[in-house]
C-alpha cells in the first residue's frame, strides 16, 4: 500500500473511532438521563426523546458543525419549548377555564 | 548544502502541517462529540418538559386548584425551564466558538460547559 493510501486509511478509521466515541457517549448521556426520571410518563417521554438521539447522532456524523448549524440548533429548541409551552396553555385553558 | 538546508525546512514545514491538521481533525471530533452530547440532552429534555408540566396541570386539577393557582405553578416550572433554555443557549454558542477558533481555552470552555449542562439536565429531570 503506498504512503498517502495507508494515511488516508489512517484517517479514515481515526473519523470512524472518533464517531463511535461520540455515540458511546449520547448513549451515556441517554442512559444518565433516564436513569434520574421518575415517573411512567416522564420516562414514556425520555424513551420517545431517545429515538430524537438517533437524528442528533446522524447529524453529528454528518459533518463539522458551522455558527449556522449551531444557531439552527438554538432556535429549533426555543421553538420546542414555546410550543411545549403552547399545548400546557391550551390544556390549561380547557380543564380551568376562565372566569 | 543550501538544497540540503533548504530541503530539511521544507520537510520540517510539511511536517508541521500535517501535525496541526490532525490535531485540527481531532478538535473537530471533539466538537463534533460535545455538540451530539448537547443535542442529545435536547432530545431527552424536550419531551420531559411537556410531560411535566402536563403532570404539574393534572395534579392541580386533582388537587381542586384554581386557575390562578395552576397557572402560578406553571411559571415557577417555566422559570426554571427559562434557565435550562439558556444553559443550552451558552453550551452551543461555546461549541460554534470553539468550532471558529484554534485554541485550547475556547475549546475547553465548550467541553465543560456543555457538561455542565447536561448535568444541569439530569438533575432537574430526577428532581420532583
Amino acid at each position: 500500500m503506498s504512503t498517502s493510501a495507508t494515511d488516508n486509511a489512517v484517517q479514515a478509521l481515526t473519523i470512524a473511532a472518533a464517531a463511535l466515541k461520540a455515540l458511546e457517549v449520547v448513549a451515556d448521556a441517554g442512559r444518565g438521563i433516564l436513569a434520574s426520571v421518575q415517573t411512567t410518563s416522564e420516562i414514556t417521554a425520555v424513551l420517545e426523546g431517545l429515538v430524537g438521539l438517533a437524528d442528533a447522532v446522524q447529524r453529528g456524523l454528518q459533518g463539522t458543525e458551522t455558527p449556522a448549524s449551531i444557531e439552527a440548533l438554538i432556535l429549533e429548541l426555543s421553538n420546542s419549548l414555546a410550543d411545549n409551552n403552547a399545548t400546557i396553555d391550551t390544556d390549561i385553558d380547557k380543564k380551568f377555564p376562565a372566569g | 548544502m543550501t538544497r540540503l538546508v533548504l530541503s530539511v525546512v521544507s520537510v520540517l514545514l510539511l511536517g508541521t502541517s500535517l501535525m496541526s491538521a490532525c490535531a485540527q481533525s481531532q478538535r473537530q471530533n471533539t466538537i463534533h462529540a460535545s455538540v451530539v452530547l448537547v443535542d442529545g440532552a435536547r432530545g431527552a429534555f424536550v419531551p420531559w418538559d411537556v410531560a411535566h408540566q402536563q403532570g404539574i396541570v393534572d395534579a392541580d386539577k386533582a388537587a381542586g386548584k384554581s386557575r390562578e393557582e395552576v397557572q402560578a405553578d406553571i411559571a415557577t416550572y417555566r422559570a426554571t425551564q427559562e434557565k435550562i433554555k439558556e444553559g443550552f443557549t451558552v453550551a452551543y454558542r461555546a461549541l460554534s466558538i470553539a468550532a471558529l477558533q484554534n485554541d485550547d481555552p475556547s475549546l475547553t470552555t465548550a467541553i465543560s460547559q456543555s457538561a455542565a449542562l447536561v448535568d444541569d439536565v439530569k438533575k432537574l429531570m430526577g428532581s420532583k
